[in-house]
């Protein structure tokens, strides 16, 4: 099994701080949005207290850092994008070949309103595909922090990221809307809102005076191309402990230790044993 | 007598327009010198994508042998109208690697609050220095731009990338 995380980690300076949250090893792939530290100090201390070995995978992204186990030669960028909010890395395990696409989208904290943003989802959106066709990646799994929510514009309709709500819908596949072709994605995060499921009700919690205020946000998510949907043995949960920590105050919100957002999870039917260590 | 009709057409954007390439060709200008003066090792695609409202031509670096791509920089502008146009530079970089910067006197959550505060209360000026309005604007910002030491540190890496043999994924 392939186990990737993703956690915008809130401008978090001081790597150690997180350590021992992630030390078991029980992710392969770590992904992290607002990272101020080197992540090779991260993948270091990991390789020496953890149980497993992780590196940096090499990126020219910035605001997105990747840590994995897999080594070199099984997780690979093969683009990003000119303001480091999209990277596109080539994975290979076993026999199959998947694109990992990380986002981080531009916070409406600022000049942006709705209206951009969603523009700038849509615009990130189409030069993901055409990047994965240009690298001939059909299969995808899109994560990060796209600071909208599911059934905002820029994720959900098919201009934008085409988020849907159930695999049924995907599988169903290209939609063809005024001549134009769009491939829709399987959101899994708009089965995790509210307080009716397992886990935290959102991935972000703001709570202001505005008469639209929906306190928890799903900010953070990751979408699946049909193809991997045969793959999925979790599709995505929000996590509220790692490591035997817990990730929330006693208000059950995200502890600021750590971060504003809480990590969330996901794995893949993909085999991994020890390819970190195999000669290519 | 009859006074003569002025002539109140600007001199300087009709006749520079006729002195200086069009934005279009500027990059594909720049595109083909790029793959000239690394020997081929990098190349230029200039994919245009669409959004409701506008069209962003990116300036993509291609690494051949390893078959990567970076987008060194963003032009945004109207559909059917390249002028104005606005550059999008790349990402500034972080603070570990930059030789100074200022750490706010504030912690960041506090910080971030307030910023939050002031964008909802008070009204701000936003001033974009990367919008060109002219050909002329249009090529001194591309200058600019390609000579900003964010363009030159990835075309750098991107050409240290074209040296080693690539990868096996």
């Amino acid at each position: 099994m392939a186990r990737f995380l993703f956690w915008n980690l809130g401008g978090l300076v001081d790597h150690r701080t997180i350590v021992p949250l992630l030390q078991d090893g029980r992710f392969d792939v770590l992904v992290f949005a607002e990272c101020e530290f080197d992540p090779e100090l991260l993948a270091f201390d990991l390789s020496q207290s953890g149980a497993r070995s992780y590196a940096p995978s090499v990126g020219a992204t910035i605001r997105l850092r990747v840590i994995s186990a897999l080594g070199e030669g099984f997780i690979r960028e093969v683009y990003s994008n000119a303001t480091g909010r999209l990277s596109l890395r080539r994975i290979r395990l076993g026999a199959g070949e998947i694109g990992l696409a990380v986002v981080h989208l531009k916070s409406p904290v600022g000049n942006w309103d709705t209206r951009e943003l969603d523009g700038e989802a849509q615009r990130v959106a189409t030069e993901l595909w055409q990047q994965a066709d240009l690298a001939g990646l059909e299969h995808l799994c899109v994560l990060g922090d796209f600071n909208l929510q599911p059934f905002d514009y820029g994720l959900s309709s098919a201009h934008g990221f085409f988020g849907l709500m159930t695999k049924e819908s995907v599988r169903i596949g290209e939609r063809t809307v005024q001549g134009r072709r769009f491939r829709p994605l399987y959101n899994p995060m708009w089965g995790c809102f509210g307080d009716r499921t397992a886990g935290p009700s959102g991935t972000f919690h703001l709570k202001d005076s505005s008469p639209l205020c929906y306190d928890w946000h799903m900010l953070d998510q990751v979408l699946f191309s049909e193809g991997i949907l045969p793959l999925l043995v979790d599709p995505g949960t929000i996590l509220s402990e790692l490591g035997g920590q817990t990730l929330l105050d006693a208000k059950g919100r995200p502890n600021r230790q750590y971060s504003d957002h809480l990590p969330i999870a996901f794995e893949l039917n993909l085999p991994t044993g020890d390819v970190g260590n195999q000669e290519q | 007598m009859t006074t003569p009709m002025p002539d109140l057409l600007p001199d300087d954007v009709l006749a520079e327009t006729n002195d200086v390439p069009d934005p279009m060709e500027l990059l594909e200008f720049q595109a083909e010198r790029l793959k000239e003066r690394t020997q081929g090792r990098l190349e230029v695609e200039l994919p245009v994508t669409t959004s409701d409202d506008r069209h962003v031509i990116r300036f993509v670096a291609v690494v051949v042998s390893h078959d990567y791509r970076s987008t060194i920089f963003e032009v945004h502008y109207r559909p059917g109208l390249l002028l104005p146009a606005s550059f999008v530079p790349p990402e500034p970089f972080p603070a570990f690697l930059r030789e100074k910067y200022t750490i706010p006197a504030m912690n960041s959550v506090i910080s971030n609050v307030m910023s939050a505060s002031r964008v909802l209360n008070t009204p701000r000026t936003v001033q974009n220095p990367w919008v060109a309005n002219t050909p002329v604007e249009f090529r001194d910002k591309l200058q600019e731009l390609l000579s900003s030491q964010e363009v030159k540190a990835q075309l750098a890496a991107l050409l240290s990338m074209a040296r080693r043999p690539p990868n096996a994924a």
